[in-house]
C-alpha cells in the first residue's frame, strides 16, 4: 500500500509506545500527539494520554496544529494541572515523555537553549527546554523525534546541555535520556549498558552511507541492516479516516513524498 | 476594586496596576487564551522596564519585547505550532542575541513550584535534583541542597515567585469579580492568582452577582483586583468553547516580526493604529466560531 513520509514517521513513533503506558506530549509536539492517538487506536488501547494542558485521553473535535490548543480539552476523560504531571512523574507514576532537542549528542543530551559561547548574548537563542531538564530523568522512558537529521543537529558534544542524557559523570544521581531517537532518516536505540546509540533501522529508500555522513557522532551498526517497518493498512486507514482526516500531517512534516 | 471596577477601561486599569518596572506573570499557553488585549494595552501605555515571568506563551512575550517594554524575561519555552509549522519568536531572539534584555531561562516545573511557594507564602521550595543541566550554571539563584532528613538525597531549591501582577484572560466574571475559566480543571490558574500581588482579568462577559454557580468559580473575587470586559480578548489566540485560533493573523504577525522595521510597521498598524481591542478585532476580523462535534 502506498504511504507518505509523514505517515511513516507517525507510524514509527506510534510503534514505540506500549499498551498500558502513561504517555505525555509537551509543547509544539503535534507529530508526537498524532503518534499517541494512533497507538491508542491500534495496538495500545489502554494507553493513557496526558497533554500539556493536563487533560487525559482527549478526543478533539478538530485535530489541532498546536498541542496547546483548547481542542485538547474536548471530550477528555478527566484532567489534572500541568505541574501535577511532573508531580506524578517524580513519584514514578509516568511512563513515557516525548522530548526533543534542536541539537542532540551521542549520550542523548538535548540542547534547547543557546548556540554560541556566551549564554547572555548567544549567537542563536533557541526556544528553551520546557520541562525537559527534569522530565528526562523523572519519566521511565523518553522518546525523541528529530526532523532534518544532519551533522548540525546530531553532534558529538553540545555547546550547552539543557537536558542531560545518559552522561557518565552524574555520580549518585538518577539518570535519564532518550531510549529511542527517530529522525527523518532512521531509528536509533540507546543502550543503557554500552552507553551508545545503535542503529535500529533505516527508513525505506535511505542508505547507510547517508545516515553515517549526516550524523555527527559515532553509532553502532548491526551486521544485518533492518529497514523501518512500513505502516500497516489498518494504521493508514485509522490515521487517514479518523485521526487526521484534514491531513495536517503533510503541513507539519513537509513535502508529502509518496513511498511505494 | 471589583465592586467599582466594572466600567473601568482597560487603559485605566493598566495605568494603575502595571507601573513601569513591574514583574508581570502572563497566563495562557501556546495558542490558548493569551491575554492579548492586556498585552496590547500595555504596549499602547508604553510601559518600560517590565520583568516578565512567562508560561509558554511566546506571542504575548514577543510583542512586549519587540515594543521595548521589557528588561528581563524568565521563561522555559517560547514558540508554538501553527498550520505553517513551528513559530520561533523573532523579537525575543533578536533582543536576547543583541544583549538588549536579560534572558532568565528556567524549567517548567521550577517556575510552577516557585509560584506554588509564592502562593503558600514560603520563601523557597525544593524540587527534585536536575544536576547535569547547564541551566544550573546560569541560574545562580537556584541552589543545590541535600535533604535535612536524608543527606544522600539532593534537591534543587528555587526561590518563591510572587509577581507584582497577573495578566489573565478568562470566560466570565460576575459583578463582584468572581472569575470563571471554563476549562476542565483550571486550578493551577488559581495558584498563580494566589502567588501574584495583584490580579488583572479580562473576560468575555460580565454577569450579575449570584449568576455564577459557586462550584464553577475558578478565582474568588477577593483575590481579583480588576475585571475588564473585553470580547475576544485572547484573539488572535483561541479560547476554549468560544473561538478558534486565527492562524492567518498570526502569520501576518510572524512575517512582520522577522525584522525590526516590519515589527515597527505591525505596531503602528495593529496596536498603536487601533484605539482599543475592539478596533483591533474590527481590523483583523472576528475570530472563527468554536468548532464542536456534530
Amino acid at each position: 500500500m502506498r504511504y507518505s513520509f509523514p505517515e511513516l514517521i507517525i507510524s514509527t513513533l506510534s510503534s514505540q509506545l506500549r499498551d498500558g503506558e502513561r504517555v505525555f506530549t509537551g509543547v509544539a509536539s503535534p507529530v508526537q500527539m498524532m503518534a499517541t492517538f494512533l497507538a491508542k487506536a491500534t495496538h495500545a488501547p489502554n494507553l493513557l494520554y496526558f497533554t500539556i494542558l493536563g487533560t487525559v485521553d482527549p478526543q478533539p473535535f478538530r485535530l489541532p496544529y498546536s498541542t496547546g490548543s483548547p481542542h485538547l480539552f474536548d471530550r477528555c476523560a478527566n484532567a489534572i494541572t500541568f505541574p501535577e504531571i511532573f508531580d506524578l512523574a517524580n513519584r514514578g507514576r509516568m511512563d513515557v515523555a516525548f522530548l526533543g532537542g534542536v541539537q542532540i549528542d551521542k549520550f542523548g543530551s538535548l540542547n534547547m537553549s543557546v548556540i554560541g559561547n556566551d549564554f547572555s548574548r548567544p549567537k542563536v537563542r533557541l526556544p528553551g527546554g520546557a520541562g525537559g531538564p527534569l522530565m528526562i530523568r523523572s519519566f521511565k522512558r523518553v522518546i525523541s523525534w528529530r526532523s532534518r537529521h544532519s551533522q548540525r543537529c546530531l553532534v558529538e558534544q553540545l555547546p550547552f546541555t539543557t537536558s542531560p542524557g545518559w552522561i557518565s559523570d552524574l555520580k549518585g544521581q538518577r539518570h535519564g535520556g532518550p531510549d529511542v531517537l527517530v529522525t527523518d532518516l532512521c531509528v536509533f536505540k540507546f543502550s543503557r549498558t554500552t552507553k551508545h546509540f545503535h542503529l535500529e533501522s533505516i527508513h525505506p529508500e535511505i542508505d547507510l552511507d547517508t545516515v553515517k555522513s549526516q550524523t555527527g557522532f559515532l553509532f553502532r551498526t548491526p551486521r544485518r541492516q533492518a529497514i523501518t517497518r512500513e505502516p500497516s493498512e489498518n494504521e493508514l486507514e485509522i490515521l487517514r479516516r479518523y485521526i487526521d482526516p484534514n491531513n495536517i500531517r503533510d503541513d507539519l512534516l513537509g513535502s508529502p513524498k509518496v513511498i511505494q | 476594586m471589583p465592586d467599582s471596577g466594572k466600567e473601568t477601561s482597560l487603559n485605566q486599569v493598566i495605568q494603575q496596576l502595571v507601573p513601569d518596572g513591574s514583574q508581570v506573570y502572563c497566563e495562557g499557553i501556546l495558542a490558548n487564551r493569551l491575554p492579548m488585549a492586556a498585552v496590547h494595552e500595555i504596549i499602547r501605555a508604553r510601559r518600560r522596564g517590565l520583568r516578565l515571568v512567562s508560561a509558554p506563551n511566546g506571542l504575548a512575550i514577543d510583542q512586549l519585547i519587540g515594543a521595548g517594554c521589557v528588561e528581563e524575561v524568565e521563561f522555559y519555552f517560547l514558540g508554538f505550532m501553527t498550520n505553517k509549522g513551528f513559530q520561533a519568536m523573532r523579537r525575543f531572539r533578536s533582543a536576547v542575541e543583541a544583549g538588549r534584555i536579560r534572558a532568565k531561562e528556567s524549567m517548567g516545573y521550577a517556575v510552577c513550584m516557585a509560584l506554588r511557594a509564592g502562593a503558600y507564602g514560603i520563601p523557597f521550595i525544593p524540587i527534585p535534583d536536575f544536576r547535569g543541566s547547564d541551566l544550573l550554571n546560569v541560574r545562580d539563584d537556584y541552589r543545590i541542597m541535600s535533604s535535612p532528613y536524608n543527606p544522600d538525597e539532593m534537591t534543587v531549591i528555587v526561590p518563591a515567585l510572587q509577581p507584582d501582577v497577573l495578566l489573565l484572560h478568562a470566560h466570565t466574571a460576575d459583578e463582584h469579580g468572581n472569575v470563571v475559566l471554563d476549562e476542565p480543571w483550571p486550578m493551577f490558574t488559581l495558584t498563580t492568582a494566589q502567588a501574584c500581588q495583584r490580579v488583572l482579568v479580562t473576560v468575555e462577559e460580565v454577569v450579575e452577582a449570584g449568576k455564577l454557580g459557586s462550584s464553577r468559580i475558578t478565582i474568588p473575587h477577593f483575590l481579583v483586583d480588576a475585571v475588564v470586559k473585553v470580547p475576544f480578548g485572547a484573539a488572535p489566540t483561541a479560547l476554549n468553547k468560544r473561538y478558534e485560533v486565527d492562524d492567518n493573523h498570526i502569520a501576518v504577525y510572524q512575517e512582520s516580526a522577522k525584522t525590526a522595521e516590519g515589527f515597527a510597521q505591525y505596531l503602528d498598524e495593529y496596536i498603536f493604529g487601533c484605539t482599543d481591542h475592539e478596533a483591533f478585532i474590527d481590523k483583523i476580523g472576528q475570530p472563527r466560531e468554536w468548532i464542536r462535534g456534530s
